[in-house]
């Protein structure tokens, strides 16, 4: 029997999201987890520890519980990790949890199914339960597509289209062994496979990168030689960009990542907006840096008390936030219209003001409320993950029976996003396809 | 007045399984039929198996039931289909000698004891406070019975097209089953209509064989049944040739004279078996069709031309086939023509293939929506036990499920989705393609044919002694693991971690062959060919049988998992009305076949699933 997890709470940007594992292996977990725990986990006991990751670099802090059975839910040994709600946390904790040996993500509705299937629940908890389930069930795989893009939805789709097809031509090649199939369709069906493949594959590349790169981004913006290099530095607490007095010096952007109020946030240093730039480097990094802008969650417009002239081309909105650098040389008179925008006076040099700084874009972001589905998207790319693997097992396979055994495995893994294909499906592609029928 | 436990409507394959499958059970057993000459008449192709179909064979075989013994005693052309592409997707075929056939299913019928072969037409069902007790026959009069299985084919209602033509027929010169058609109707049974096509007969005499390729079959001739050791009859080819253009412009030029065509027969046909009119619609740039031309017997000029079933009159029928390469001067012995029939909605009968609405009416076959020899066998086995369970009692009912075989995927198929085109057996419709194999039909079903009480003590003893001898080899495989040293001398390469590995461990490592496997081990070759393939096969397969064995048993415990019937005759709380309605419109027995209802969410069984479990608490409180 394998374990099952998922995170149990719902998800999105909140205080605190409880995963759930639930399984004989369930305590395995968290020996790999949770390194600074005891030896003897007693039962409903709450412990407050520590959470890592792969490399044993510290995650979060946590509360852990653990309910043997058949004293749970599931009626099997349950562990839950109570941590906090940040999107990083989470889909890291499941992306290690679907690493391990004997365990697997839950299907909709596979705790309820277990708790029924060792006795915990009655028919009253279950009624309760039900919309519940139904929720995560019924429109499952549209829910999960939903939750897409169109983009991104539509190219799910065609996936699951090729793979209709070319596990068709497979299943026509075993069904209708007798029949004039065309020549060359083995490598037709290899070359159908090697694509899907790729195409998977560099999709994954691309959004591990996102994954990554994934959290609040905010964009310091200003002109050259206000302090926005020698802000970043100070926030990532080390020498990342080149810091000097010399205008200009900054020609690419910088990135930052800090932790404010538990959540990911990426500060991108940009180059100065230079009003003549020199030459076409400099320009090119100036439009990067408002191209950036665009994208941010939020801007930071920096100025110095010496310089209070409003970067040109950038616009005031609700995302921008002022910040006036070398506020310790002399308070500067402002003008009108750098005076309504309330701006925040810092002086990254002395690291006056910064806290005050922080904690109000810490707010600001929390405000933002973005939307995070960490749930739908580990689970797609662990079934991407899976179908890609079937997919190599197939184009590998020493015969054609195990081809198109691998392809059903693939097809029932993408299935799982895209909805199951039935046999008839299969057979209208075969007969639509080639003349089948002695 | 005449009274029997069992009676069997039909002699075809059907039939023919179902009368041996139920005397084989002890029920006192008569088949009824038309014309007793006729009983075993291959109507259509004269070839059994194939993908899926040769599956069914075996594993009809595995339960004793007769037809793969009667085809290995009539085989003229014995092919296994894919032996290139692995053992697991294996199928057995064979070109059958029609007449041989005939003979061999007569003959094992008339030595069927418990078995009675009665000829007459079958004029009403004898009914009795809404059960089947028999029915009324034209010559015999009254025959009663506890359980009745109507296998009537395509004769209920059955009508033959060639051209514009149409001549009521269950098959060409047979008189069709109107009566009883029309009885069943006056139950209001939903019903539909399909129609099949066979092409004309030619005289093989007047072929010009030195203008066609010809097509051998397998040196070694496997047969279908696990009882048969060799087959010695002497074998023939085939031949094959290919339409053309001259072919296709003769077709096209009287489309509006084809009954199929002109649109006058709308009943739906098998997609598989396209009319040559549907392949040049469909597929317009092909220029070339294959055709097979299969002998009907040793000693039979007859030719089937398999691939150009058509539904032209007889004079543009006879000018097509004439441009064919070979077919020059070709005499035509029998026309093609289509059939159109009755059918019932499958969906109203039970796993039992009992009728849900009239108890001890049981149907099997292309009654049901099938084609196909093997399809109908499989059921007429099922449902010739069934009949003498409830001949005996009803203690016992006996279902094939999706995890166990081919028949019951067809059963499930049929019962739980009913059909929108005549249903044939694919190897594609199994989600356990891997464990259902050809050659293990015997290790999946055997032992329930036994506990069953449907398998003689001939095959009892030869399954015990391979049974013995499996488990054997098994034990001696795993019992001998082999160190690195040991396998890189013959060149397979294993993992550097040094570990010890037994041939079954090895088989997947590269550069293993079974030929190399059996030098580290050569004490396998005490055990019979048969036995040793088994060993490899599994080796083979191991990674991927472990894994299905892991979906089956899941999906197994939800087939386990009763639906007593009485479930939907309440209010069922939590369900949503249109899940209730589904559910009640199908009355799944099981969980797991609630659970392939299309509509039935997993939120439903999950709740399907708690009401089983308080209904069961409570009976056992009623019950202490």
């Amino acid at each position: 029997m394998t374990a099952i997890f998922a995170l149990a709470s719902g998800h999105g940007r909140c205080g605190v999201s409880v995963v759930r594992v639930s399984g004989p292996q369930a305590l395995d977990a968290v020996r790999y987890l949770c390194p600074k725990l005891s030896e003897n986990v007693v039962p409903r006991q709450a412990y407050f520890t520590k959470l890592v990751d792969m490399k044993g670099a510290e995650l979060d802090q946590i509360l852990l519980l653990y309910f043997q059975a058949p004293h749970s839910f599931t009626g099997e040994d349950v562990v839950e990790f109570h941590c906090h709600g940040s999107a990083y946390v989470i889909e890291t904790l499941l992306s290690i949890l679907a690493e391990q040996p004997g365990l697997k993500m839950a299907e909709p509705g596979e705790f309820t199914r277990r708790a029924f299937e060792n006795g915990k629940l009655d028919l009253t908890q279950a009624e309760g339960l039900y919309d519940l389930i139904h929720s995560q069930t019924e429109a499952q795989h549209h829910l999960a597509l939903g939750q897409l893009n169109g983009a991104l939805s539509e190219k799910y789709q065609s996936w699951h289209e090729r793979l209709k097809q070319v596990l068709s031509y497979a299943e026509a090649a075993i069904d209708f062994a007798d029949e004039e199939l065309p020549a060359g369709f083995q490598k037709q069906i290899d070359e159908k496979i090697s694509q899907l493949e790729l195409q998977i594959s560099q999709h994954m590349q691309g959004s591990k990168g996102e994954q990554i790169r994934e959290g609040f981004s905010v964009v310091i913006l200003g002109a050259p030689n206000v302090g926005k290099s020698s802000m970043i530095n100070t926030l990532a607490n080390k020498e990342l960009a080149i810091v000097s007095d010399m205008a200009g010096t900054t020609r690419d952007m910088i990135e930052a990542s800090v932790q404010l109020n538990g959540q990911l946030v990426v500060f991108v240093d940009t180059a100065g907006l230079n009003k003549t730039p020199r030459d076409a480097v400099e320009a090119e990094g100036i439009r990067r840096a408002r191209e950036r802008a665009e994208k941010a969650d939020l801007k930071l417009v920096m100025l110095a008390a010496d310089q209070l002239e409003w970067p040109e081309g950038v616009p005031q909105d609700d995302r921008t936030l002022v910040v006036i650098n070398k506020a310790d040389k002399e308070k500067p008179s402002l003008p009108s219209d750098i005076e309504k925008t309330s701006p925040f006076f810092v002086s990254v040099k002395q690291g006056d003001g910064l806290d005050a700084l922080l904690s109000h874009v810490g707010n600001f972001l929390a405000g933002l409320n973005k939307e995070a589905v960490p749930l739908t998207r580990v689970r797609h790319r662990l079934a991407l993950e899976q179908v890609l693997e079937w997919l190599r097992t197939a184009r590998t396979a020493p015969e054609v029976g195990l081809l198109a055994e691998g392809l059903r495995c693939a097809m029932r893994e993408l299935g799982g996003i895209t909805g199951q294909v039935d046999i008839e499906d299969l057979l209208d592609v075969i007969f639509a396809d080639f003349c089948i029928g002695k | 007045m005449k009274k029997f436990d069992v009676i069997i409507v039909g002699g075809g394959h059907a039939g023919c399984e179902a009368a041996a499958a139920s005397a084989r059970m002890g029920a006192n057993t008569a088949l009824v039929t038309g014309d007793l000459s006729k009983i075993g008449v291959m109507s259509c192709n004269p070839a059994m198996g194939g993908m899926g179909k040769g599956h069914i064979v075996r594993e009809i075989d595995a339960l004793d039931g007769i037809m793969a013994r009667v085809s290995d005693a009539s085989g003229i052309q014995f092919r296994v289909l894919n032996t290139s592409k692995g053992a697991a997707v294996q199928g057995p075929r064979a070109q059958i000698d029609r007449g041989l056939y005939r003979e061999a299913m007569q003959q094992e019928l008339a030595n069927t004891p418990n078995l009675a072969l009665i000829e007459g037409m079958i004029t009403d069902l004898i009914m009795d406070q809404g059960m089947c007790k028999g029915v009324e026959v034209d010559i015999q009069g009254s025959l009663h019975a506890e359980a009745v299985v109507v296998t009537t084919g395509t004769f209920l209602r059955g009508m033959i097209h060639v051209g514009d033509q149409a001549t009521p027929g269950g098959r060409i010169g047979d008189k069709p089953a109107v009566a009883l058609a029309d009885r069943l109707r006056s139950f209001d049974f939903k019903m539909g209509r399909l129609k099949t096509g066979t092409p004309a007969r030619l005289d093989g005499r007047t072929i010009n064989w030195d203008a066609v390729e010809i097509q051998h079959g397998d040196e070694t001739p496997v047969p279908f049944s696990y009882l048969t050791e060799k087959i010695d009859r002497a074998q023939v080819t085939c031949g094959v040739t290919y339409t053309n253009e001259k072919t296709h412009q003769i077709v096209r030029d009287h489309l509006d004279q084809s009954a199929i065509f002109a649109s006058k027969v709308f009943d739906k046909g098998p997609r598989y078996c396209p009319s040559i009119e549907d392949k040049l619609r469909r597929f317009p740039e092909k220029t070339a069709h294959r055709i097979f031309l299969e002998p009907e017997g040793l000693n039979d000029p007859t030719i089937y031309p398999n691939g150009i079933s058509n539904s032209q009159p007889h004079p543009i029928q006879k000018a097509f086939l004439q441009t064919i390469a070979g077919l020059e001067n070709v005499e035509v012995l029998q026309y093609a023509y289509v059939i159109a029939y009755d059918f019932l909605d499958p969906r109203q009968l039970k796993y039992t293939l009992e009728t849900k609405k009239i108890p001890g009416l049981l149907l099997a076959g292309q009654i049901n929506g099938t084609t196909g020899y093997e399809e109908a066998a499989g059921q007429g086995l099922v449902a010739g036990i069934n009949a003498a369970l409830i001949a005996a009692g009803r203690a016992k009912e006996f279902v094939l499920t999706r995890q166990q075989s081919y028949i019951g995927v067809m059963i499930d198929d049929l019962v739980l989705r009913g059909v929108e085109e005549p249903y044939r057996m694919f190897t594609s419709r199994s989600e356990y393609r891997l464990s259902l194999r050809a050659d293990n039909a015997d290790q999946r079903l055997t032992d329930l044919g036994i506990e069953i009480g449907c398998v003689s003590n001939k095959r009892r003893q030869v399954w015990a002694e391979k049974k013995q001898a499996l488990h054997k080899a098994f034990d001696l495989v795993n019992s001998k693991p082999f160190t690195p040293k040991d396998y890189r001398a013959l060149g397979i390469e294993g993992g550097s971690d040094g570990k010890a590995r037994t041939l079954f461990d090895l088989a997947a490592l590269p550069g293993a062959t079974f030929a190399k496997l059996k030098k580290l081990l050569p004490e396998l070759e005490q055990f019979s060919k048969t036995i040793q393939e088994q060993v490899e096969i599994f080796g083979k397969y191991q990674g991927y049988l472990k894994r299905q064995d892991q979906e089956i048993e899941r999906a197994q415990k939800e087939e386990n998992a009763k639906i007593p019937e009485s479930m939907w005759q309440q209010n069922v709380a939590g369900l949503s009305n249109e899940v209730l309605d589904l559910l009640q419109q199908h009355k799944p027995p099981t969980l797991g076949a609630a659970s392939r209802i299309q509509g039935v969410t997993p939120a439903a069984i999950a709740i399907l699933a708690g009401h089983l479990r308080k209904k069961t608490k409570s009976e056992q409180v009623l019950a202490s």
